[in-house]
């Protein structure tokens, strides 16, 4: 009987731990190890184009006094907030219009089709961007028909906004969603029975009450145009140096991987000090 | 029936309009009728509502208590009649016109403000200065007991604390009216109980109504002045709760507060001036207080309840007397609930103390004599 016991609390447990398993495996392979082997790189040397074994500070030293590594961090910085804080606003009306004024089928339709850009990918509509902005392309010669002489607008400020709230816009559109159909109806009810009229629920009640999932889908969009190669490169033309883009130029001259390591760091800390600093405000209590 | 000055209500038909108009009542639902496509849900409902009255409007779910008070809220249109403030026709005004703050089922406390700045809403909406704004909002809260509170979040607090926080949230804007939507049917019996207390402590201090929506029979005989019965979109009956209690006005209201017997019954009037109904269940004598008012071959429901009948083990047949089944007993407390069935099915109930239960020696399923005085039982015109 004893046997029998042991047993089935054994293959209960062995149950137990093969459904856990993968979780801790996965991130042991992926991102633990991954972010030592990171983190070791980043104190190696490079001695004739040749990456070697080594422990020294030197490519920290370098990239942290470096002007142009902290031109870079500043302006990637503000470019991605920017994309953030525009994305968020520009979300901000759909979702509510989404939220509050669609029926449920409606709702779903629009909703799928914000879904929908995810299926091509981003760096086919960063391409069909450029052909929209690129010099005597079509937005360029609407304008000049008009009499407006736009000048190119590849490379500028504009393009990166355009494509990175391309990248982000969809997504952050949902979270607001979701978190705005989550509200508790009642809440705006007891506002409007509290003496608070239609213009100022708004800002009193529907925004605060969502604030959670506004905060939620900025983060993302920071991360995302944070990180992101793709629209630096192709509609900024490498002509506002970021920090991916510092990363790709780091490793191509002289196989500096460990330099580039110290960036790439560097971004990872700034994406997880920025996370933990917007969930505990979005959660904060008033 | 004094009570019935402070609340008229039309059970059925549309009543005249012409003078229902010169009503004085704080509050009055004129011909008020609520549907929903085809649905209704409000049928031509008539309230009057005295100022500084205790209500609790009741009835079973879907009975059309709680858009009654949506639609005073200003939470539902009214599909037709009128409902009037001091005189003021208010159908129009919108809900954060109107000045009914209500305490929710679900008390709605927005959990991004903390306690102080949920009691200041109201303030804050009505343009109250901030230094006013606080001072008013920790008065409020240390009158419902919650000093120290003032700064927590919503999340922090108990259900009973919560509880407080909604009522002073209303109550802060010191309002003429307050509506209650069951707001402690989330609470535990005990501290339910405890709040009812404190509510009706409030509503008499402050003077200002309190129209109450509950299914709750305690919630609404333990502190209301007036309990109105609701029942499809219609009022069956409005008084005192010891007018209903006795003297129900429908075998409706008879059969949803519980407790008592209900016999159909055909009356045949005696040579001496009493009263024989005849049921299938035998012929009873009826010498009480609506007596005068029966006609000869009148249909009548005969309510007599549970603590006017007795039993003893047994069958008979005398007049007053049925032979019944034990088929159930509930011990509440010192009491117990006997429920019975007659031979034609006919449910009894009972109520004995412990100890005269005890005396009687009763199982389920015993055949007893239940009776009572031909003085008790109530008779309603069916």
């Amino acid at each position: 009987m004893t046997t029998l016991i042991s047993i089935r609390r054994l293959s209960r447990l062995a149950y137990g731990g093969l459904w856990s398993l993968p979780l801790p495996l996965w991130l042991a392979g992926f991102f633990l190890g991954p972010m030592i082997l990171l983190i070791w790189l980043s104190f190696w040397d490079v001695r004739n184009f040749l990456l070697t074994p080594d422990f020294q500070i030197e490519n920290w030293q370098k990239m942290l006094s470096a002007d142009y590594f902290w031109a870079a961090y500043l302006r990637t910085t503000l470019i991605a907030l920017s994309a953030a804080a525009l994305a968020s606003l520009i979300a901000l009306p759909c979702a509510l219009a989404i939220s509050f004024f669609l029926g449920l089928k409606a709702r779903m339709v629009v909703l799928g089709l914000f879904v929908v850009p995810f299926f091509t990918s981003y760096l086919v509509r960063i391409y069909s961007w450029q052909i929209y902005l690129t010099e005597n392309g079509i937005i360029m010669k609407t304008l000049a028909a008009i009499g407006i002489d736009s000048g190119s607008l590849l490379n500028t400020p504009f393009a990166l906004m355009i494509g990175l709230v391309t990248l982000t816009l969809p997504l952050v559109i949902v979270i607001q969603s979701i978190s705005m159909l989550s509200l508790d109806k009642t809440l705006i009810d007891a506002a409007y029975n509290l003496g608070c009229g239609p213009r100022r629920v708004l800002f009193a009640t529907v925004l605060p009450a969502v604030r959670p999932g506004i905060v939620l889908g900025a983060l993302f969009a920071f991360i995302f145009s944070f990180g992101d190669f793709v629209t630096a490169t192709y509609l900024g033309g490498g002509k506002f140096t970021t920090l991916s883009i510092l990363i790709a130029d780091t490793v191509k001259s002289g196989q500096q991987w460990p330099r580039a390591a110290v960036v790439a760091l560097v971004m990872i800390a700034t994406l997880l000090i920025s996370a933990l600093g917007a969930i505990s405000y979005a959660y904060r209590r008033a | 029936m004094n009570s019935l000055t402070d609340i008229t209500a039309a059970r059925t038909g549309a009543p005249n309009p012409g003078d229902k108009r010169m009503s004085h009542a704080h509050i009055s639902l004129q011909n008020i009728h609520k549907s929903y496509g085809e649905a209704l849900a409000v049928d031509r409902l008539d309230l009057d509502i005295e100022e500084g009255k205790f209500i609790a409007i009741m009835g079973p779910s879907g009975c059309g208590k709680s858009t009654m008070l949506r639609m005073l809220a200003g939470l539902e249109d009214v599909t037709s009649g009128d409902i009037m403030r001091e005189g003021q026709r208010i159908n129009d005004l919108a809900i954060w016109e109107r000045d009914m703050p209500m305490v929710w089922q679900s008390l709605a406390l927005f959990p991004f403000l903390t306690v102080r700045e949920n009691v200041e809403f109201g303030l804050r909406m009505k343009g109250v200065g901030g230094a006013e704004r606080r001072s008013r909002a920790l008065e409020w809260l240390g009158k419902l007991g919650l000093e120290g509170y003032a700064n927590r979040g919503i999340d922090q607090l108990s259900g009973g604390q919560r509880q407080r926080v909604a009522l002073a949230r209303c109550l802060v804007t010191e309002p003429s009216v307050l509506l209650l939507d069951e707001p402690l049917s989330a609470l535990d019996a005990h501290l339910s109980v405890q709040m009812q207390g404190e509510l009706k402590r409030l509503q008499r201090e402050l003077g200002i109504t309190f129209v109450y929506v509950t299914h709750s029979h305690s919630e609404a005989f333990s502190m209301a002045d007036t309990v109105v019965i609701m029942n499809q979109g219609r009022i069956e009956q409005a008084g005192s709760p010891e007018d209903i209690y006795l003297r129900p006005a429908t075998p409706f209201v008879a059969r949803f507060l519980g407790g008592s017997s209900i016999f159909d019954c055909k009356t045949r009037r005696r040579k001496n001036g009493e009263l024989t109904l005849e049921s299938t269940d035998g012929s009873f004598s009826y010498t009480g207080p609506e007596l005068v008012e029966q006609d000869e071959g009148d249909e009548v429901s005969l309510i007599v309840r549970a603590d006017q009948i007795s039993i003893a083990p047994g069958a008979g047949w005398a007049e007053n007397e049925v032979s019944a089944r034990v088929v159930g007993e509930e011990f509440v407390g010192a009491l117990v609930n006997l429920r019975l069935e007659t031979a034609a099915g006919t449910p009894i109930t009972v109520q004995l103390q412990q100890r005269d239960m005890q005396a009687l020696d009763i199982e389920v399923g015993a055949s007893v004599t239940a009776s009572w005085h031909p003085e008790d039982g109530h008779i309603i015109k069916t």
